[in-house]
């Protein structure tokens, strides 16, 4: 009995030990491969999903295209949009810092969920329009899609207005980078808008994109311009979440347009000065 | 070149009749369009100048260029051209139906002039979107023609300026 035990120290005899596995093969084709999770091997959700987006942007967008677990793709983009850009608005907000850092936080992800909410229906609508194939939930699906590309890559810039805040950029400056960046945002969602809607039928394809992204713009623009301040002027005393609505961005634009030219409305404005 | 059945030729993709529902968005989109103007101008007339305006200019200027079209030999039968102008008209009305709700926000949060601008690029909009739709309807399939797309142009540009004239005069009372 004893002699027929294995032995104690975990050393097997050469006649008891198993002969080698093969080794399995791997199907990796490089060392940092793309995910090859497409609709046919099950739709991933979560992180997965997320790299996915960032990695293998052509899986998901066929995903799309085959109306795969669209609620569950969605559910994950909306949440990321919701994490990416709050950290891209709280980086904004620092500027100012205190309360307005969580104002910021919060604005962002309403303004880009409110804008898609808005204008997913006019891409449907406009398909159709267009005899294109057309479906409200794949619409909707592709516009999160394109938004939560476009909110991590404002993830990716956060160190950007991170290190302008180190070197105490200016307010005008501070400004512009950030609009800058949402410019960024904003072309790669709609690069990724655009291999989308042209995957699904190439029927007009370029005339949807050029005025869905047109729309989208216009509608966000003014969102953002409703839902300001932003970063906040550093002569402001209060801090407000919003701003009473006084005219859209375009009502500013033209406004100071008019007044570049020496045209000033506004009983408030200051008048130029004239020289006797 | 002629519709004939002596010279056949090339026709256009035949068109399934308009549903009901087709039908309703053909209405309904204009009608959603003038109920977002006149909601911010606080007044009716634009509820009735969007879809009177959109109707209007139709059936003035549709026989128009089918007697064009028949005349130079391009012109499809004469039921096709019908269920072509439908399927425009659908069209017309997904585009209105679709920017209404962004037109909506944009004009709240806007002065009335804005808004009312605002409204009325997305009613240009859906006008181009429906010629479109009607040329390819009308022309899509059939043999190349010198001449065809600038008559259509052509008559498009007229049909546009008449319904800008047309929404101008029935809603100047009401532009802030």
């Amino acid at each position: 009995m004893i002699a027929a035990s294995p032995p104690f120290d975990g050393v097997a005899t050469p006649a008891a030990a198993p002969a080698p596995a093969p080794p399995v093969p791997v199907p990796i084709a490089g060392p940092f491969p793309t995910s090859t999770t497409g609709p046919t091997t099950g739709p991933t959700t979560g992180l997965v999903l997320v790299d996915q987006l960032l990695r293998d942007r052509t899986a998901v967008l066929a995903r799309i295209a085959a109306g795969v677990e669209l609620a569950a793709l969605m559910r994950t983009f909306v949440i990321a949009i919701v994490i990416g850009a709050g950290l891209a608005g709280a980086a904004m907000g620092s500027f100012r810092g205190g309360v307005q850092i969580v104002y910021a936080a919060v604005k962002l992800p309403l303004a880009l969920l409110a804008t898609a909410a808005l204008c997913a229906p006019a891409l449907t609508a406009l398909g159709r329009a267009l005899g294109r194939p057309a479906s409200l939930t794949r619409d909707l699906a592709l516009v999160v899609t394109a938004l939560a590309t476009g909110a991590l890559l404002l993830v990716a810039l956060v160190p950007v207005l991170l290190v302008a805040r180190a070197v105490e950029l200016d307010y005008h400056g501070s400004i512009l980078l950030t609009v800058g960046c949402s410019a960024l945002g904003g072309l790669i969602a709609v690069a990724v808008l655009a291999v989308g809607v042209r995957s699904g039928s190439p029927r007009d394809a370029g005339v949807l994109v050029a005025l869905f992204a047109l729309l989208f713009v216009v509608v966000g623009a003014q969102m953002a311009w409703t839902l300001r301040p932003w970063l906040l002027r550093p002569r402001t005393a209060e801090v407000p979440f919003v701003r009473a609505v006084e005219g859209s961005l375009y009502d500013a634009v033209l406004g100071s347009a008019r007044s570049a030219r020496g045209i000033y409305t506004r009983d408030g404005a200051p008048l130029p000065e004239v020289s006797p | 070149m002629a519709w004939t059945l002596e010279h056949p030729t090339p026709r256009p993709q035949p068109i399934p009749a308009a549903t009901p529902l087709a039908v309703a968005c053909a209405a309904a989109g204009p009608i959603g369009i003038g109920a977002v103007l006149a909601q911010r101008l606080g007044d009716l007339a634009p509820l009735i100048a969007v879809p009177a305006v959109v109707f209007a200019v139709a059936a003035l200027t549709l026989p128009a260029l089918y007697i064009a079209t028949a005349v130079v030999g391009a012109a499809p039968p004469i039921a096709h051209v019908v269920r072509a102008v439908g399927r425009a008209l659908h069209s017309l009305g997904l585009v209105h139906l679709g920017l209404a709700l962004p037109l909506l926000f944009l004009g709240a949060s806007s002065q009335a002039a804005t808004g009312f601008a605002l409204g009325a690029v997305a009613v240009m909009t859906g006008a181009v979107i429906g010629l479109r739709m009607l040329y390819a309807a009308l022309f899509d399939g059939a043999l190349p023609m010198t001449g065809r797309g600038l008559l259509f142009v052509t008559w498009a540009g007229i049909a546009l300026v008449i319904g800008a004239r047309l929404f101008v005069e029935l809603t100047a009372e009401v532009v802030p």
